[in-house]
């Protein structure tokens, strides 16, 4: 999991490479899954009516997750279920976007704000609501955006492995509001991963990630679309182009 | 008063998303917060929000009955009346 940069003197590229060892994994989408090979080492949550489930929270939690947070929950329970608690980043390009863009419409109609909706919105409540439902005592992150996408919770990650044995990586967005479609790349379903990550080894799985600063890479493919198509159909590796960047990564079943 | 017992149950039912809960469930005497219903803060904002909404009533944070006012089912239905008298 150690960080190396190398950088060429000629073209004064740097790279950045993690590797990871990835203990497990679990991931739940608003579609059925495909009926072919995911990963090994982890599992999908039953699509379950389009809403996963969340029974192991008594209705007094439960009743105000989001669809989106229901998602978030589910997938980071399960992971600390079958591994135990440890430190987590939480990520999400654009959180409860269609929650605080309802909030935003009726600010502008003149209605008051839902108190309840207002504290949802903030980025850290999910990473807040599944600790506070894992009665947690272990630091949390939440990271959002970035010209790094998901790759900075990677990043984050490595930071943290130095200090812990494993850390859980959370990860979840839901289709933009129409408003903002036009300017953002937007998920076209309500998805959550989770992944718990220990640090590089010789055993089991290693995830192995690998940054460049390029642009223009016309074969990289959408992070989130990319990654998670992967998981469920098996494929081992991908390119992903950021803003600033590509970033290559692959899973090595040692 | 009776109806506007069960009007304010299924108020909090639906405003705070109490999901499979009736109004029978809901004892008018139990208290709201502080063990009996369980709510919390963020329910009492919400409550305060949605009473305004409905009755137009606007509640005054600063009034040292207001914990009074949402103790009950019994003590909220009172508290409504005497507002709706204020207004009428």
């Amino acid at each position: 999991m150690k960080p190396i940069r190398t950088a060429s003197a000629e073209s004064a590229i740097k790279e950045t490479r993690m590797c990871f060892t990835l203990q497990h994994w679990c991931l739940w989408q608003s579609e059925e899954p495909p009926l072919v090979d995911h990963w090994p080492g982890g599992e999908v949550l039953p699509y379950n009516g389009g809403s996963p489930d969340v029974g192991f929270l008594p209705m007094m939690q439960s009743r105000r997750l989001s669809p989106l947070a229901r998602a978030a929950c589910a997938v980071a329970n399960h992971c600390r279920q079958k591994n135990g608690d440890m430190p987590s980043v939480f990520f999400s390009s654009h959180g409860e976007s269609q929650y605080y863009f309802e909030m935003l419409d009726g600010i502008v109609a003149h209605e008051d704000v839902s108190p309840s909706r207002f504290s949802l919105c903030v980025h850290n409540a999910i990473a807040g609501l599944s600790s506070f439902h894992s009665t947690s005592f272990q630091p949390y992150v939440s990271l959002s955006g970035g010209t790094e996408g998901l790759f900075a919770a990677f990043l984050e990650a490595a930071g943290m492995l130095l200090e812990v044995p494993k850390v859980l990586v959370v990860w979840y967005e839901q289709p933009l509001p129409d408003a903002y479609r036009a300017h953002l790349a937007t998920s076209e379903t309500t998805w959550a991963l989770a992944m718990v990550l220990t640090r590089a080894g010789n055993s089991d799985q290693q995830l192995r990630l690998v940054r460049r600063p390029d642009k223009d890479l016309s074969t990289a493919e959408d992070t989130a679309k990319s990654l998670i198509q992967a998981i469920l159909e098996n494929r081992r590796s991908s390119l992903c182009q950021l803003d600033r960047s590509i970033w290559q990564w692959s899973l090595d079943y040692v | 008063m009776k109806d506007l017992e069960i009007e304010l149950k299924q108020l909090i039912i639906d405003t705070l998303e109490l999901q499979g809960i009736s109004p029978l469930d809901i004892a008018s005497e139990a208290p709201l917060f502080d063990g009996g219903l369980g709510l919390d803060s963020i329910d009492a904002l919400e409550l305060g929000l949605a009473l305004k909404k409905k009755y137009d009533i606007h509640i005054d944070t600063d009034s040292t009955e207001l914990f009074n006012y949402f103790a009950s089912i019994k003590n909220l239905t009172r508290f409504v009346v005497s507002q709706q008298q204020k207004i009428l």
